[in-house]
This record gives structure tokens, C-alpha cells and sequence, in this order.
């Protein structure tokens, strides 16, 4: 008797999932759910900075991601497709809350240079969500070229391979724009915490 | 990342290491040779050595300040909503109509939005029923065998509040007197999800509006 071998759904490759998701399989899309919401979800929290913000730009992106998979037609991988929506997605949304956030983040206290804090003392340690708040200042001294770079490669984990096929550059202009946002992420910072 | 291109970036290893190459020496994407290379570079130039040390411990304070995981419950909503994103967006090519679902995190900004466009397409709706149920003086009183005896407010113009409209969508409001003397059918009733109603609300009906309910209808 011949020996009958089944690929269990989260063994299966990114591409078997797709088919299966597109023949109506909606465990297949489960499972591609499970394998990248969390990569997605860093992405678009470090893009957007709220919770909320950035499951709506998860739940947006996986839907665009997979209902224009013809657009994406294989050039590189589902993960790097679905970041290259999902950062978009949650860019939009960065732009249409536009000079309100700006606005916002000019009055916040731990972005103020003349009070600088210590993340390392325990003393002083500043709390994660007004850590978080500080990246994100942070984060908007970077353009938005450098700033989608930047997470999608130190929070997407993607190589910088990938990250160029997502964001259609040079993996030359990928490695300039890394080392650059790291230097304007870190005077920002430096004058704030202590790295 | 290949070694390639770093010989091309660095063809002078005497010379200071252009920043991509100490970018990708950091991320550990340099071949085994390029970063031998820089590593030498580095011990011989203390204070490049010293911004490579201060890039890494951005990097490790990124990762530390990493955000906190949503609740799997929290996923679990977001998986339905993509579900159910992909059906809404079958109603919508073929009604024209988005209609929104009810979600549990309603409180969020893209939500608003899609219960903006669901009121926005119940506010046209109920504008039109409105105008063929609304009172009308000149309208003949119901004929006896009206299931309901008398006419069927659904809603008060009170009861609707328009946040927002395109202006394509305008068309379908009416203010004062219907000039629509037909029946009229906005949806079918395979267009609508009904998650959830107040049963505090009149009976709804699905089907052509206008048309007088049968005795079948009325009696259920």
C-alpha cells in the first residue's frame, strides 16, 4: 500500500497558500494571515505609531495585497508584496491625518531637547508608550523615502535585496537611505535618551 | 547581499568605506572577504569604528522598543474583517452601494469611515423611503386591507444625520415631495448583510418599497 503524505497548511509554501486562497481556501488564508500579521502589524505601527491605526492599515493591506495579486504576478515575494502594500497603505493614512499630526507632535514633552532623558538609567527610564512617542518623532525627521526604508528593513526584517524589489530602487540606494535615516534617527535621538 | 556590488563601491580598500558599505557591515550583508575588509578598516580608524558602534545601538534600542503584539483576539477580528472586506467589495461592483459591518472596533479611523459611507448610503435610503412613506396630504388613504392599517414611518428626518456625501450620491435625496409615484428597489435584499437592528425599530421590509405589502407579508 502506497504511503499517502499531506503538506499540513502552515508547512505549505507562500505560493501553495495563494492558489488555495484563491480556489476559495479560506484556511490558506488563515494561515498566511498568522504567518505575516505580526511583521506587518511592526511595520505599520512604526509607520503610524497607534494600535488601532495600524490594524486598520494591516486589515487594508492584506485585503488590497490579496485581491491585486495579478499586479504582483510573482516578481518577488508575497512578504515583500505585502509590506510594499501594507507601508503604502499606512503612509496614505499618515498623509490624510497630515498637519494634524504634525501639529500634535510639536507640543509633546519627551521630544523636548532643552529635558533630556535617560532611557538606560532605571531611574529615569522613560515608559514605552512615551519611548514610542519619541521614535515616532523621531521618525519624522526622516523623509518618507528614508522612513519606509528604514522600517521596512530594521521592523519588516526584509534584506536589502527585498527591500529594493518592494520599494522599486537600487539596493545601492537602499543601503544610502539605511545609512542616513540611522544618522538623522540617532542625532535625533542621542539628544534626547541615552543610546 | 551579494559581493558584487561592493566591489564596485569599494574599490579602494585604503581609502574610507562609502556608507553603504558600512551600512550593509552592519546588517551583516557584506560577503565574508568585504567584511573582513571593513573590519580591518575599522580597527585602524577609531572613530568610524565609534559611529558604527553608535549605529548598532540604535538598532538595539529599535528592537527593544518594538511594539506589543495585539491580542489574538484582537486578530481574530481582523481576519474576519478581511473576510468580509472581500465580500463588501463583491456588493460594491455590483450594487454601487458600500455598505458597512459592524465592528467591534468601531472607535478606529478607517471604521469611521466605512460607517460614514453606510450611513451615508442608509441616510439615501431612508430619504427615499421617506418620501413614498412619509405623510402626504394629498396621498388617498390606505385601502382596508392594508396589512398595517396605517403608513410606516421607518425613520424621522431627525433620525438622520448626513456626515458626509458625493456629490454623485446627492441625486438620490429628497427634500419635501416625492416625485417618485413608482416603486423604487435601491437594493436587493441579497445586496444586505443585516448583522444587528434594534428591535425597537419599526418591522423592516425587504422588497420593492412602494409597492403595497401583501397580506402574507403583513401577517409575519
Amino acid at each position: 500500500m502506497g504511503m499517502i503524505t499531506a503538506v499540513s497548511p502552515s508547512a505549505a509554501s507562500d505560493e501553495e497558500l495563494l492558489a488555495k486562497h484563491a480556489a476559495g481556501d479560506r484556511e490558506a488564508l488563515e494561515v498566511l494571515f498568522q504567518r505575516y500579521r505580526g511583521v506587518a502589524y511592526r511595520v505599520a505601527y512604526r509607520l503610524l505609531g497607534q494600535e488601532a491605526d495600524a490594524l486598520d492599515a494591516v486589515q487594508n493591506g492584506f485585503v488590497k495585497a490579496l485581491t491585486h495579486l495579478s499586479a504582483f504576478q510573482g516578481r518577488s515575494s508575497f512578504k515583500t508584496w505585502l509590506l510594499r502594500v501594507i507601508s503604502n497603505a499606512a503612509l496614505d493614512m499618515g498623509r490624510q491625518r497630515g498637519r494634524r499630526e504634525i501639529r500634535s507632535l510639536d507640543g509633546l514633552a519627551p521630544g523636548d531637547p532643552d529635558s533630556p532623558l535617560t532611557f538606560h538609567d532605571p531611574t529615569l527610564r522613560l515608559e514605552q508608550a512615551d519611548l514610542r512617542q519619541l521614535i515616532r518623532e523621531a521618525l519624522f525627521s526622516l523623509s518618507e523615502v528614508q522612513r519606509q526604508t528604514f522600517i521596512l528593513h530594521a521592523d519588516g526584517e526584509l534584506s536589502y535585496r527585498e527591500v529594493a524589489d518592494a520599494l522599486d530602487i537600487s539596493v545601492g540606494t537602499v543601503m544610502s537611505r539605511l545609512f542616513y535615516a540611522r544618522q538623522k534617527l540617532r542625532a535625533y535621538l542621542a539628544q534626547r535618551i541615552d543610546l | 547581499m551579494s559581493g558584487d556590488s561592493e566591489n564596485t563601491l569599494w574599490g579602494h580598500p585604503g581609502q574610507r568605506p562609502p556608507i553603504e558599505l558600512l551600512a550593509a557591515f552592519l546588517d551583516g550583508e557584506l560577503s565574508t572577504d568585504d567584511r573582513q575588509l571593513v573590519q580591518d578598516w575599522l580597527s585602524g580608524h577609531p572613530e568610524e569604528a565609534e559611529l558604527v558602534h553608535a549605529h548598532r545601538s540604535l538598532l538595539r534600542f529599535w528592537r527593544e522598543t518594538a511594539a506589543p503584539e495585539p491580542s489574538e483576539k484582537v486578530w481574530r477580528e481582523v481576519l474576519a474583517q478581511i473576510g468580509s472586506c472581500g465580500a463588501l467589495k463583491i456588493v460594491d461592483r455590483n450594487a454601487h452601494v458600500r455598505l458597512s459591518t459592524v465592528d467591534s472596533r468601531s472607535s478606529r479611523p478607517t471604521r469611521s469611515r466605512w460607517i460614514r459611507t453606510g450611513i451615508l448610503a442608509l441616510a439615501a435610503a431612508a430619504a427615499v423611503l421617506l418620501a413614498v412613506f412619509g405623510p402626504r396630504k394629498e396621498q388617498p388613504p390606505l385601502p382596508d386591507e392594508h396589512p398595517l392599517g396605517r403608513e410606516l414611518t421607518l425613520l424621522a428626518p431627525d433620525d438622520v444625520d448626513l456626515v458626509s456625501m458625493e456629490m454623485k450620491d446627492t441625486k438620490l435625496l429628497v427634500v419635501g415631495k416625492s416625485p417618485l409615484e413608482e416603486p423604487i428597489e435601491l437594493l436587493a435584499k441579497e445586496d444586505v448583510t443585516l448583522h444587528n437592528f434594534n428591535k425597537d425599530i419599526a418591522p423592516m421590509i425587504i422588497g420593492p418599497i412602494g409597492a403595497s405589502p401583501s397580506k402574507d407579508q403583513g401577517s409575519k
